[in-house]
């Protein structure tokens, strides 16, 4: 159990020390001084990790956040060698669709009926998708 | 054997009748599927239903009468359940066909069933799926590959004449060469996506998996052409294939850096004896360089996860597949549902996502590696400036072991990585069977790959069937083959 400890502590503090260091990344690679310092030890509360997953709406149950943050932290070390490259004067490559303006026309055209669309939905109530009360206080 | 020169091909699945073939082909998958694990849901009523109605229609207006095939289980079936082998999407339902299906189906294949998949497109061994895996029918206790790992294994075995499967960074070129199968990745675009479950929008594309290329050459044919429905769908008419040619005259550039570190000598040696084929069949051959070749996986899992947590956001408990009610507040609810119903791949892929493309990350992580995807792909225009084709190996291995890699994501992703250059650029590429390789008491099959510019999505599968003409081994059938069977 100490063992898995300090391994979630290890693998937290390489994902704080890749996300600080790409983090100073722009068009030409840096080998200066100007990465900031990664936390020694990052309160499990706050790391960088608990932000992704917080924003992925994701959560991982703490018998499995060392092995999580373990395997996060060694793909996101492998993904730093793109830093070696000097990609100044490259435009970004979103995608290598050719098309520039796919715009349809602005006019009615038969689609799917609501009803098909609610079926597949966990939960229905009078035509409408039903979610937990989130207004109000009490559910 | 061999067939040389311009010899038509006669697809001789197209001269049976589809009614009288039905319950045979449906017999041979139920018989084979329990060891295989290649089709996640067998459709016998809706298929027998399908080809009644297909038999009513003048034979001559369907140019894929007689094939059966496979529906991926992330290509939406109207009625049928496609879950994209993800626990999230339990019991969904589509009420829609994507245009890749609704296209065979007007064209008179008729579908089997749908096929086994790592979930939502995250993997290269077929293991991460909600479903359970899928056996190589080269040597069972072997993975068949991934992502499309059920539609490889289903046309290894003969239970199908093509299959239907997704690429995003391999997933029908690599499942193709580790079970003996073509597989075709079109340029981007050029098959709909249009009900196509979305991984990677960016790098998406359908692909079609079938033994000889010239059978992929007819349902690309079908399944090709603008849709309104896709904005990125090319606005081209349906793909004419090219006239069979032979390899005489065709300039071959084989990528230095696709025989480098990693590769298996095996495959190299047998891809290098294909080279040498070609060449004594008039190809002209010449070594090149790709030199961002190795930036292409990294760039690619940025890429991909990136796209796929802005994708995977949809899966929240309120519109499609199963809910979790969690702590029973909204976000308990979606946050539950998704830590629930997303597997362990999927969830590690949409955290990294999330993380590349949050703020202060965006530009340093994502935007660095777009511009490396362009570096990439001038390197494929640079060197389609002085040959036709790219040929090198698809998988750098052997069919690995199932459970060899499940616990190590890196050694995962090295699976896609010379088939993640092509997806990024857009390229069509396609995967062919180039010989078998001894390993213990299996015969394994290596696959080659070619990639072609931009859009030359004909000549590329013109040079696949040249070289089935010339060559036997898209012919040789694993120990687990529909031939042995009795029905």
């Amino acid at each position: 159990m100490e063992n898995s400890c300090a391994d979630a502590a290890r693998a937290e503090a390489a994902i704080e020390r890749c996300g600080a260091t790409l983090r100073g990344v722009s068009d030409t690679p840096r080998n200066d001084a100007r990465e900031p310092a990664a936390p020694a030890s990052p309160s499990p509360a706050s790391t960088a990790l608990d932000q992704a997953l917080r924003l992925a709406r994701l959560h991982v149950p703490e018998q499995e956040r060392a092995g999580f943050a373990r395997d996060f932290a060694r793909v996101l070390e492998s993904f730093a060698q793109l830093r070696e490259l000097d990609v100044s004067g490259l435009e970004p490559l979103r995608s290598p669709s050719t098309r520039v303006d796919s715009v349809r026309d602005d006019r009615l055209q038969p689609s799917l009926e609501r009803d098909t669309l609610l079926a597949g939905a966990p939960r229905a109530e009078d035509g409408f998708f039903s979610v937990p009360k989130t207004i109000g206080g009490e559910r | 054997m061999s067939r040389s020169g311009a010899e038509p091909f006669a697809d001789r699945a197209l001269e049976r009748a589809p009614e009288r073939t039905l319950e045979q082909a449906l017999a041979r998958v139920a018989e084979f599927n329990g060891r295989l694990g290649a089709f996640a849901s067998i459709e016998a009523q809706r298929a027998r239903a399908i080809a009644a109605a297909q038999a009513e229609v003048e034979a001559s207006a369907q140019p894929l009468r007689g094939l059966s095939f496979a529906v991926k289980a992330n290509l939406c079936w109207r009625g049928v359940e496609t879950n994209a082998a993800s626990a999230v999407l339990a019991g969904y339902r589509a009420p829609y066909s994507a245009t890749a299906v609704e296209r065979a189906l007007a064209s008179g294949a008729t579908p089997l069933g749908v096929t086994n998949m790592d979930e939502f497109g995250f993997g290269s061994s077929g293991e991460n799926s909600a479903l359970g895996p899928t056996r190589n029918p080269w040597d069972l206790s072997r993975s068949p590959g991934g992502s499309s790992s059920g539609a490889a294994a289903a046309v290894a075995a003969g239970l199908v004449d093509f299959a239907l499967g997704s690429d995003t960074g391999g997933s029908v070129r690599q499942p193709a060469a580790l079970c003996g199968v073509s597989g075709f990745k079109p340029s981007y675009g050029r098959i709909p996506r249009w009900g196509l479950i979305a991984f990677a929008s960016s790098l998406d594309c359908v692909g079609i998996l079938a033994r000889e290329v010239e059978r992929i050459e007819r349902v690309l044919a079908a399944l090709s052409g603008e849709d309104p429905r896709d904005g990125t769908s090319l606005a081209e008419p349906p793909l004419t294939p090219l006239a069979p040619r032979s390899l005489r005259g065709l300039r071959i550039g084989v990528p230095r850096e696709h025989f480098e570190a990693g590769v298996d000598p095996r495959v190299a040696q047998c891809v290098r004896a294909a080279l040498a084929h070609c060449e004594r069949e008039g190809a002209l051959v010449r070594e090149l360089e790709l030199p961002h070749t190795r930036y292409a996986s990294p760039c690619y899992y940025v890429v991909a996860s990136a796209e796929a947590s802005s994708n995977l956001a949809r899966y929240d408990g309120v519109r499609y597949g199963a809910r979790v009610e969690g702590d029973g507040t909204l976000q308990g609810m979606i946050e539950a549902t998704r830590s629930r119903g997303l597997g362990p791949e999927a969830r590690r892929r949409v955290a990294l996502g999330s993380f590349v493309l949050s703020s202060g990350y965006y530009e340093a992580w994502y935007v660095h590696a777009l511009k490396v995807r362009r570096a990439i792909a001038r390197d494929f225009e640079r060197a389609f400036e002085s040959v036709d084709v790219l040929v090198g190996p698809t998988s750098p291995t052997l069919a690995f072991e199932l459970g060899a890699r499940t616990e190590d994501p890196l050694a995962m992703y090295a699976a896609d990585v010379l088939t993640t250059p092509a997806s990024l650029a857009g390229l069509p590429a396609l995967s062919t069977p180039c010989g078998l390789v001894r390993e213990g008491s299996a015969d394994l099959p290596v696959g080659m790959q070619w990639i072609g510019p931009a859009g030359a999505d004909a000549l590329v599968l013109a040079c696949g069937a040249a070289w089935q003409r010339a060559s036997e081994h898209h012919r040789a059938l694993p120990p687990l083959h529909a031939s042995a069977s009795a029905s």
